[in-house]
């Protein structure tokens, strides 16, 4: 874009102005966090209706507002309805939730539960994977927040990406999970509203008979249901948005911060809510062709074609929604890996008799060292969003079944669960180099799936359930 | 085998329906929760 959609002076307006209410708002809701468990798990007491919103604003990403269109304009309308496929991660982790606040009552993370059901050799190599995807995750958010500002008002990508990273960076550090999960609930409001009103706008304006006809004549792959890669996406999205939730104790710090009986009817109405978002995100792009708009950035197609459509008023909200998007997902992903760290790593290898007051500012530490190395690898502009995305779809869609077998079934042991993880790695990884993004997930899952099988087929070992609830270490404090 | 005008129609139409609703579903929750005392 040469021209931009908002000036540079109203962009910042609207970001300043942003940046202030989250701060004050993550600020306002610390000052009732008095533990640690208040402050990583909102003291496990969050009711139904934040709940669910912050189980469907949180899966609402930049890769939701930007790469469901940016996918949706190479693979047709298979590159939404896959991407909508990914509500199936949050759906099937309902049972899940449920169950992981059954059997860890007193659990903190995902690597909490993976280190006493498996072990150690299977903790580390489960460890590796989170950060790294945590990681590539932080990183596709803080990039898609610079090329988000820079887009839609000319501000250089270095400015915004700091900026953006320093407000969900302030707010969680103030707030901890309850400012994560109250914000979430008025940015899901924020998000599904504007979404809506972008692609009602566009119906309205153009209609859908217009672009269907425009994309047959011109552009009929984009219709094709029978677009091999695109059919193949589809599965491959499905595996990735699975690994994604089922391991990230994004998804399992939720699940343990629930009140009891929440868990499962707040994934399951959040994947139902999420459902129909990437196919409304991802209609927007359809209509680029008719309006002869070809962005030099993929991942800005959407919001390229909502700012040429509804002009500065469709700018300003597509800059709000986007804006949304990314901090729910931000903040819920630094407050749950710094969970990880500071409850896995310090709490139980490093200093198990730290002090509650401990545990909190080192958890505080580690939200603020977070967002310091995500800037840090945000600097150059690495990788294209999709692309950084979906190299990580080799690491989790490999926990799966380690993850499901782990929960349901008392045979896999360790050692096979490690494997799989490594093994469905190292196997996706070469599927994405060497045939194509779109198997990476895919390859992962099923290598990773074999091994567990073997391993069941071979087992003769039986856990014990009552293994996974540890004593809190500050019960007596 | 592309995808007919009225497949396409209804798809969108009703993700756009549907994702309308959530945020009546999520104030709705959120009074009864307020009314409930259960926010948190």
């Amino acid at each position: 874009m040469t021209e931009f959609a908002l000036d540079t002076s109203t962009g910042i307006l609207i970001i300043v102005l942003f940046g202030l209410f989250w701060i004050g708002f993550g600020y306002w809701l610390g000052r009732k966090n008095k533990s640690h468990e208040d402050f990583a798990l909102a003291g496990r007491n969050v009711g139904f209706a934040f709940a669910a919103a912050t189980a469907m604003a949180t899966w609402v990403t930049s890769n939701t507002t930007l790469v469901a269109p940016q996918l949706t304009f190479q693979f047709g309308v298979w590159g939404m309805i896959g991407y909508s496929f990914a509500a199936l991660g949050l759906i099937l982790f309902a049972p899940m939730a449920k169950r992981i606040k059954e059997l860890l009552p007193n659990g903190y993370t995902s690597g909490d539960f993976i280190r006493l059901r498996y072990g150690q050799f299977a903790w580390v190599v489960f460890m590796i994977i989170s950060v790294v995807y945590a990681f590539g995750w932080l990183i596709s958010l803080g990039m898609a927040g610079g090329i988000l500002l820079e887009s839609l008002t000319g501000l250089d990508y270095h400015i915004g990406m700091t900026t953006i990273l320093v407000i969900c960076v302030g707010y969680t550090l103030f707030g901890g999970m309850r400012a994560v999960i109250a914000t979430d609930f008025i940015q899901a409001l924020i998000i599904i509203a504007g979404v809506s009103f972008i692609a009602y706008w566009l119906i309205d304006n153009i209609g859908l008979s217009s672009i269907h006809e425009n994309l047959t004549a011109e552009h009929p792959k984009l219709l094709d249901v029978l677009f091999p890669a695109a059919v193949m996406f589809l599965f491959n999205n499905i595996f990735f948005g699975l690994g994604e939730i089922f391991h990230s104790n994004v998804w399992w710090s939720r699940a343990l911060s629930f009140k009891k009986g929440v868990a499962y009817k707040a994934y399951l109405t959040g994947g139902l809510m999420w459902l129909p978002i990437p196919i409304v995100t991802g209609f927007i792009a359809l209509a680029a062709p008719q309006l002869g708009i070809f962005p030099p950035s993929m991942d800005m197609i959407g919001p390229t074609v909502a700012a040429a459509v509804l002009g500065k008023a469709g700018a300003v909200i597509v800059f709000i929604v986007i804006f949304s998007a990314l901090a729910s997902s931000l903040d819920s992903l630094l407050a749950a890996t710094s969970d990880l760290v500071t409850q896995d790593i310090y709490h139980k290898k490093l200093k198990p008799k730290a002090s509650d007051k401990n545990l909190m500012r080192f958890n505080r530490s580690c939200i603020f060292a977070l967002g310091v190395i995500t800037w840090l690898f945000c600097l150059p502009k690495i990788a294209t969003l999709g692309a950084l995305l979906n190299f990580a779809g080799a690491f989790v869609a490999s926990t799966i079944w380690p993850i499901l077998l782990g929960l349901y079934h008392k045979k896999l042991t360790g050692t096979y669960a490690a494997i799989a993880m490594a093994a469905g790695t190292a196997c996706g990884m070469i599927g994405y180099f060497a045939i194509g993004f779109y198997v990476a997930a895919l390859v992962s899952c099923a290598v990773s799936g074999l091994i567990c099988a073997v391993g069941i087929m071979t087992s003769q070992y039986n856990f014990d359930w009552k293994q996974l609830q540890e004593e809190d270490a500050h019960a007596n404090e | 085998m592309l995808m007919s005008e009225s497949v396409f129609e209804w798809m969108i139409i009703t993700a756009l329906i549907l994702s309308c609703l959530a945020p009546v579903v999520l104030l709705v929750l959120w009074v009864k929760d307020l009314i409930s005392k259960t926010i948190w």
